[in-house]
């Protein structure tokens, strides 16, 4: 479903990503790990379109959106939850789903779409009319996730989502991304540094690394090697 | 107390319209990070434009009111594409002091295109002239106008800001911009209209002060500026609610000055002379500044990347 061909990502001279393969099957969850700096965030943002690409392929369900802005990416089905969660602080909890929906057209639709993200994550019920500044770091990433699946996505780019949260609350958000490809057979992709989470969950994962991809195969495989565990599992 | 009475009621009518202005002010600020000091010179402009109508071609009031106000929404639009977006990336003083420069620039081409513009004229509207006697309350009918246009103007603002999906939008765009581009949302496009709406609200403000004292110039609303960012600074810079309370609280404050100050002499100073009555204005800004640095009720001053 997605297909990154030798991805060339940076900010003015300094080269961040340096030609970055991968693919991602429709239905699958794939993992990309790697520790701080390694380019997680920037390969996210290129891949959502927020900062231009410098060489390479993006094809995503067959057409080619690497030279897409951000706004007609999501229109094409890729949604990105970015890091820090992003939300409108200053708008309600309701507002920012609002705001996720914001390509689509029919209130009725919309309002059903309110309805099953809030039965959901039901912590954000009772909060529905307060600022997404006043949420814990829990509910903040539901709404974050509500927020993207507002768009209708065909495929969600998730940027650290366990970053910041207490360690049950992680456990939560990864049940939520699990559930969330088995049930409705949402295609994932997710940037973490917490590899154990993210391999539990992940068919299969690829090890970012200063920019280049090292490594990469099933999730199993990943987990059981001994590189890896020792670099990100802490051994 | 009839007197006390009418005092309040035209610091209501200025403030009102600093009301106005500031929310103008800070719609743009918010959404866009641009400290708009050429916001005088746009309302000027307009309401310039609408004396040219009614002098030169002698249209009818309405119809150049109208013509006036699509006028108002094409300027903000060329303005958007032609200054705001350039520097869309500047840092926000940068920004301010381009809208300066701006301003010069706006004034300088009205003035060369209507060069009896130079020179205050009389700007008449229907309502000149007319008044009302309400129990020892003398109210002129453009006060009238102001207070129902303004009251209206905020109204409408409010349900569109808060209830429609363009109008979210410009509040999610002042939280986040590129989270708002991650929504699907075209920032150009809504930048565009920030500006084009708030043009239009200058437009408003410019007509109904050159309506109000039927006296305008192509400078006309330099004065106005300074009490509306006064305003705007005081309701916090970032709150919409906030910016609309500090503008008719600037413009109540000083009503009521100009009332107690009449007539009373400290030393050999006349208290009365406006002069003092804005350096008071400002003395109490600072004030409240020093004891409320985010204004009296937004989060933080100049705070936008």
């Amino acid at each position: 479903m997605l297909k990154v061909e030798q991805l060339h990502v940076g900010y003015g001279s300094l080269e961040v990503l340096h030609g970055i393969s991968f693919d991602v099957p429709e239905g699958a969850i794939v993992a990309i790990l790697g520790s701080n700096g390694a380019g997680k965030t920037t390969l996210m943002r290129a891949l959502s379109g927020l900062i231009p690409i410098k060489s390479g392929k993006i094809d995503f369900a067959g057409k080619a959106v690497g030279r897409l802005v951000a706004e007609k990416r999501l229109r094409e089905g890729l949604a990105l939850v970015p890091e820090g969660r992003d939300l409108f602080g200053s708008l309600t909890v309701r507002e920012n789903l609002l705001m996720g929906a914001y390509t689509r057209r029919s209130r009725t639709e919309i309002e059903q779409d309110i309805e099953r993200i809030l039965e959901r994550f039901p912590r954000l019920k009772t909060r529905l009319q307060a600022h997404a500044a006043s949420l814990s770091g829990g509910e903040g990433q539901m709404l974050a996730i509500g927020r993207a699946l507002m768009s209708h996505p065909r495929l969600l780019l998730l940027d650290e989502p366990s970053h910041g949260l207490a360690p049950i609350i992680v456990e939560t958000v990864f049940e939520v991304i699990e559930q969330l490809n088995r049930e409705e057979g949402l295609t994932i992709v997710l940037v973490e540094q917490n590899a154990h989470q993210a391999l539990e969950v992940a068919h299969t994962a690829y090890i970012l690394q200063s920019g280049s991809i090292v490594l990469n195969g099933e999730a199993t495989t990943l987990t059981a090697n001994s590189a890896v565990q020792e670099l990100y599992m802490g051994g | 107390m009839s007197a006390f009475l009418q005092v309040v009621i035209a610091g209501l009518v200025t403030g009102s319209l600093y009301g106005l202005l500031t929310l103008g002010i800070v719609l743009i600020y918010r959404t866009t990070g641009v400290l708009n000091f050429a916001y005088g010179a746009i309302a000027s402009l307009c309401a310039c434009f609408m004396y040219i109508l009614l002098t030169g071609p002698r249209l009818n009031f309405w119809i150049a009111l109208v013509l006036t106000l699509l006028f108002s929404l094409l300027l903000g639009i060329v303005l958007e594409r032609g200054f705001a977006r350039p520097v869309l990336h500047a840092p926000v003083f940068t920004k301010a002091i381009a809208t300066l420069a701006l301003a010069l620039v706006l004034e300088t081409i009205a003035q060369a295109i209507w060069p009896q513009l130079a020179e205050v004229q009389h700007f008449s509207t229907p309502f000149e002239g007319q008044a009302l006697h309400l129990g020892g309350v003398y109210l002129s009918a453009i006060d009238i106008v102001i207070l129902v246009v303004t009251a209206s103007l905020m109204l409408v603002l409010n349900l569109f800001l808060m209830h429609t999906r363009m109008g979210i939008a410009m509040r999610a765009m002042a939280d986040n911009i590129p989270a708002t581009r991650l929504m699907g949302a075209s920032v150009g496009r809504i930048f565009m209209l920030v500006w084009a709406l708030s043009s239009f609200l200058a437009a408003i403000c410019g007509i109904l002060l050159a309506g109000q004292s039927n006296l305008i110039n192509v400078q006309f609303m330099d004065p106005i500026l300074l009490p509306a960012f006064i305003g705007a600074v005081l309701g916090g810079l970032d709150s919409l609610p906030g910016s609309l309370i500090g503008g008719i609280l600037v413009g109540l404050v000083s009503n009521l000055l100009a009332y107690f100050l009449a007539g009373h002499m400290l030393g050999a100073v006349d208290m009365s002379n406006p002069a003092i009555r804005d350096t008071l204005i400002f003395v109490g800004f600072v004030i409240v500044l020093l004891i409320r640095p985010q204004g009296l009720r937004g989060r933080a001053l100049l705070r936008r990347v």
